[in-house]
C-alpha cells in the first residue's frame, strides 16, 4: 500500500518520495525506525491493522502507537479474505459460515506466522461463527503459498495478500 | 477487487457484528495530535480517484467521513486497541 501511494506521490511532487519495505517482527522493526526518526513528518508508517493495532498485544513494541505517533487521518479501507479449500456447499459469506457451524470443532486454521494478524483474524472469525475451531498454525512465511486442500481447510488474510492466489483459482475466497 | 452483486454481509449471513475489515493511515513520529505534515496531504490528495471519490468507494469500502481526520482515526484506533487486545488476551496468541 505505501509502494502504491508512493508511486502516486512521487512523479507529481516536487519533492520525490519512496518507499521502504522494512520488514521483520511483524512490522515492528519498520514503525520503530519511524517511531526513531526526527519527528519532521517526513519519514511515515503506513500499514494495516495487523502492524499497528495487532502487534501491540502480541509483541513487545519498543513504541507506543496510540501514545507516541500522530496520525493523518484515515486513508484507505481494507477487507481481510477467509479461504476455503473445498467447494462450498453454498456460495460466499454464508457458505462458510454454515459450513463451520455444519464442523465444528473439526476445521482447521492456518495463519502467516504464528501471532500475527492472519491468526487474530482467522481465531476472531472462528469464534464469532462457530465455538469450536481447531487451530493448526502453519509455518512462517508459508501463507497462502503453502496453503494446499485437505491439509489446512481455511485461513483468514488480508486482501492484498491473497489477491494473486484467488485469481488464479488456488483458493476461493469468501467474502 | 470489487464485491460481487448480491454478495451476503456478515449481518446478512447471520452473524452481526462480525467485521474484519481494518482501516490504513499514514502515521508519524510525534506526541500531540495536530496539522497534516506535506507528505501526508500528499499521501491524501493522490490515493482519491480522478473524480474526487475516495478510490475504495465503488467497493463497499469507503472509509467513514468521521475516521478521516486525525482526531476521529484516533478515536477510531484506540477503539480498535480496546476490541482486539481484550480479543488476543483471549486468544492468548503470542509471537513465538
Amino acid at each position: 500500500m505505501s509502494a502504491s501511494w508512493s508511486s502516486r506521490c512521487g512523479p507529481r511532487s516536487a519533492s520525490r518520495s519512496w518507499s521502504r519495505n522494512n520488514g521483520g517482527a511483524g512490522g515492528v522493526t519498520g514503525i520503530n525506525r519511524v517511531a526513531r526518526a526526527a519527528p519532521d513528518g517526513y519519514t511515515i508508517s503506513v500499514g494495516p491493522w495487523g502492524t499497528h493495532v495487532v502487534n501491540a498485544f502480541v509483541y513487545s513494541t519498543p513504541y507506543d502507537l496510540a501514545a507516541g505517533f500522530r496520525n493523518g487521518g484515515a486513508a484507505a479501507k481494507r477487507a481481510a479474505l477467509v479461504h476455503r479449500a473445498e467447494k462450498p456447499a453454498a456460495e460466499g459469506l454464508q457458505g462458510v459460515i454454515a459450513y463451520l457451524k455444519e464442523n465444528s470443532g473439526k476445521v482447521t486454521a492456518a495463519s502467516v506466522g504464528a501471532g500475527g494478524s492472519s491468526a487474530v483474524c482467522g481465531y476472531y472469525f472462528g469464534k464469532a461463527t462457530a465455538p469450536a475451531p481447531r487451530w493448526c498454525l502453519s509455518r512462517r512465511r508459508t501463507g497462502v503459498a503453502g496453503y494446499r486442500p485437505r491439509q489446512r481447510r481455511m485461513m483468514c488474510d488480508l486482501a492484498a495478500n491473497s489477491l494473486a492466489q484467488v485469481r488464479a483459482g488456488t483458493i476461493k475466497a469468501m467474502r | 477487487m470489487v464485491r460481487r452483486a448480491g454478495a451476503a454481509d456478515a449481518d446478512e449471513a447471520g452473524v452481526p457484528g462480525l467485521d474484519l475489515s481494518n482501516c490504513s493511515a499514514p502515521m508519524r513520529q510525534g506526541h500531540a495530535e495536530g496539522h497534516r505534515s506535506p507528505t501526508e496531504q500528499r499521501v491524501r490528495r493522490r490515493h482519491g480517484r480522478s473524480d474526487g471519490a475516495p478510490a475504495d468507494a465503488d467497493q463497499g469500502m469507503e472509509v467513514p467521513p468521521e475516521q478521516q481526520t486525525p482526531e476521529g482515526f484516533a478515536v477510531y484506533l484506540k477503539s480498535e486497541m480496546d476490541k482486539w487486545g481484550a480479543i488476543i488476551r483471549e486468544s492468548g496468541i503470542k509471537a513465538q
